[in-house]
């Protein structure tokens, strides 16, 4: 992210060499004008990559099954917009005229449906649906909105909310003081807030590990019987819903909180010096490995419907 | 174009990617920005080192062996850990102390060390509950916290300078709630060392302390990052 360079170039056009790529950029600068439209078009593999630099506005992205990207958009007083590249790699982004004042750009951005897509903005909210590449978002402030079920999906804010609606084969997620709420299933997943709440729910989930500092920690999915899911929090609640007849290995502890459990007839017990508590459960015929431990959060067992 | 367009497209300059009607401003430019120019001279040299590289290296023959030793010894070093660490309650003692010793250096004073271990002994023989994944942290495990908690600290007062210098590039609003976040981490890892100091063998409270100096440090990082090309 940031400056960019040539090795950041390649990267993203390029997983082997960038020595052998070769991106012929089609600069398009317009005019300033007041409420300029935008409608663009140029040829994307349909595995290229894509990189989308919007620092205030929006970003809509749709996949579809052509190889070409197409932008219609709203651009704000004065800026420019820029786009071009070659069939492999191609890029756009929004030059504002003030920068300490950029306006509102709105983009709505068709991509080939496999395409490696990286977006990155201050503001802009990003909404990308039916995307199965990998997507790589970054958004300062802005809300992330994920429909579909793309190969790899990494999305970080700082104080903007994510939202996921899908099956991420790899899923990664971090924001400090937004929400984070995933609906759908995924081998690997990774959440983490400071302050923020995590609501996970849906399908099977296989390696999973959700983390915040003061956040709550809503978990109610299908266990893989041989997957592994670690909760941790200093102070948020966690609260963890098994679907029934799943069995799981439960392992929890807090060093100052309470444990409430609803799966079964074990009571948890008091934990070092009698403070906190702790839940061991080994089910008979084996299952996935739960792991829950808080400093001071309250962590609540229960059975979903 | 401007400077910060044109920096963009410097990568492109250099391999010639550029179009005709493109290549013309950045050229003139380049001539007349010191740093666009250095910039370019960079690049140059990355593409001439990248050049000479190899389309594909295979591993070393050995590389394979060389890994399995690697896990054997580790394996060796933590049942040699373990052992020490059963061998008997005066040589655990001593062993502890030390390890204490080096975690009281970064987190407290003398007296609280001794605190710490009056109540660490007496806590442990009355201690019946089953010690799953609250085990009892090692020296071993102690003594790389403490190395690690060094790292974390020096880590997060570089990014946090680096942000400072930056915050200027960031909405009131978002300075505000990153404040908010960091003051929040924190918190937490205040109040999860004075519960490390009271119980110093707790493996999850020395876990638990670096899941937030991670944390930290992500969010520092993150937020650098992001900030930087805003």
């Amino acid at each position: 992210m940031g400056r960019k360079t040539l090795s950041s170039y390649a990267e993203l056009v390029s997983g082997r060499s960038f020595i052998g790529v070769t991106v012929a950029l089609l600069l398009c600068a317009s005019p300033a004008a007041a409420q300029k439209k935008v409608e663009r078009k140029i040829p994307l593999g349909m595995e290229g990559a894509l990189r989308i630099a919007n620092m205030v506005g929006s970003v809509v992205v749709h996949g579809w099954n052509k190889d070409t990207v197409m932008v219609r958009g709203t651009l704000g007083a004065g800026d420019n917009f820029f786009m071009g590249g070659g069939y492999t790699g191609a890029k756009m982004f929004v030059e504002a005229t003030n920068d300490r004042d950029p306006k509102p750009t709105q983009l709505e951005v068709w991509v080939p449906s496999r395409v490696r897509l990286w977006i990155k903005t201050a503001t802009a909210n990003i909404d990308v649906s039916d995307v199965a590449g990998g997507l790589d978002l970054y958004v300062v402030s802005g809300t992330i909105d994920v429909r579909g079920s793309p190969r790899e999906l990494n999305a970080e804010a700082i104080d903007g909310d994510i939202h996921v609606i899908g099956s991420p084969s790899w899923l990664r997620a971090k924001t400090a003081t937004g929400t984070i709420t995933f609906q759908g299933a995924s081998s690997d997943v990774g959440l983490s807030t400071v302050s923020g709440p995590i609501k996970v729910d849906g399908g099977v989930f296989e390696r999973t590990k959700i983390e915040t500092v003061t956040g709550n920690i809503t978990f109610a999915g299908k266990l893989d019987r041989g997957g592994t899911f670690d909760f941790d929090t200093h102070s948020g609640n966690v609260e963890i819903g098994i679907p029934p007849k799943m069995g799981a290995s439960i392992s929890a502890v807090t060093i100052a909180g309470t444990i409430t459990n609803n799966l079964s007839v074990n009571a948890p017990i008091p934990g070092r010096f009698g403070r906190g508590a702790e839940l061991s459960m080994e089910p008979s015929g084996g299952g996935a490995r739960v792991s829950v431990r808080t400093f001071k959060g309250p962590i609540t067992f229960r059975r979903t419907k | 174009m401007t400077h910060d367009v044109i920096k963009h497209l410097l990568d492109d300059y250099v391999t010639g990617d550029l179009t005709d009607e493109a290549r013309p401003p950045v050229e003139e430019h380049v001539i007349s920005c010191a740093l666009c120019a250095a910039e370019v001279e960079s690049l140059k040299r990355i593409l001439a080192r990248a050049a000479e590289l190899p389309e594909t290296a295979d591993p070393p023959e050995d590389a394979w062996s060389n890994i399995r030793s690697a896990i054997s010894r580790d394996e060796s070093a933590v049942r040699a850990n373990d052992s020490v660490s059963r061998s008997g309650i005066w040589q655990r003692r001593y062993v502890f102390a030390a390890a204490a010793a080096i975690l009281v250096a970064v987190l407290s004073s003398a007296g609280t060390a001794l605190y710490m271990n009056g109540h660490y002994s007496g806590a442990r023989s009355s201690r019946a509950v089953a010690n799953t994944s609250s085990g009892e942290a090692t020296p071993a495990m102690l003594a790389a916290f403490t190395i690690e908690e060094n790292n974390y600290l020096r880590t997060a007062s570089l990014l946090q300078d680096l942000l400072d210098q930056q915050e200027a590039s960031l909405a009131p609003e978002t300075v505000a709630q990153l404040k908010a976040s960091l003051r929040t981490i924190d918190e937490a890892i205040l109040e999860a060392r004075n519960a490390l100091a009271r119980d110093p063998a707790n493996k999850l409270l020395v876990e638990m302390l670096s899941a937030s100096y991670r944390q930290k440090v992500d969010l520092l990082r993150r937020t650098t990052e992001m900030t930087r090309g805003t």
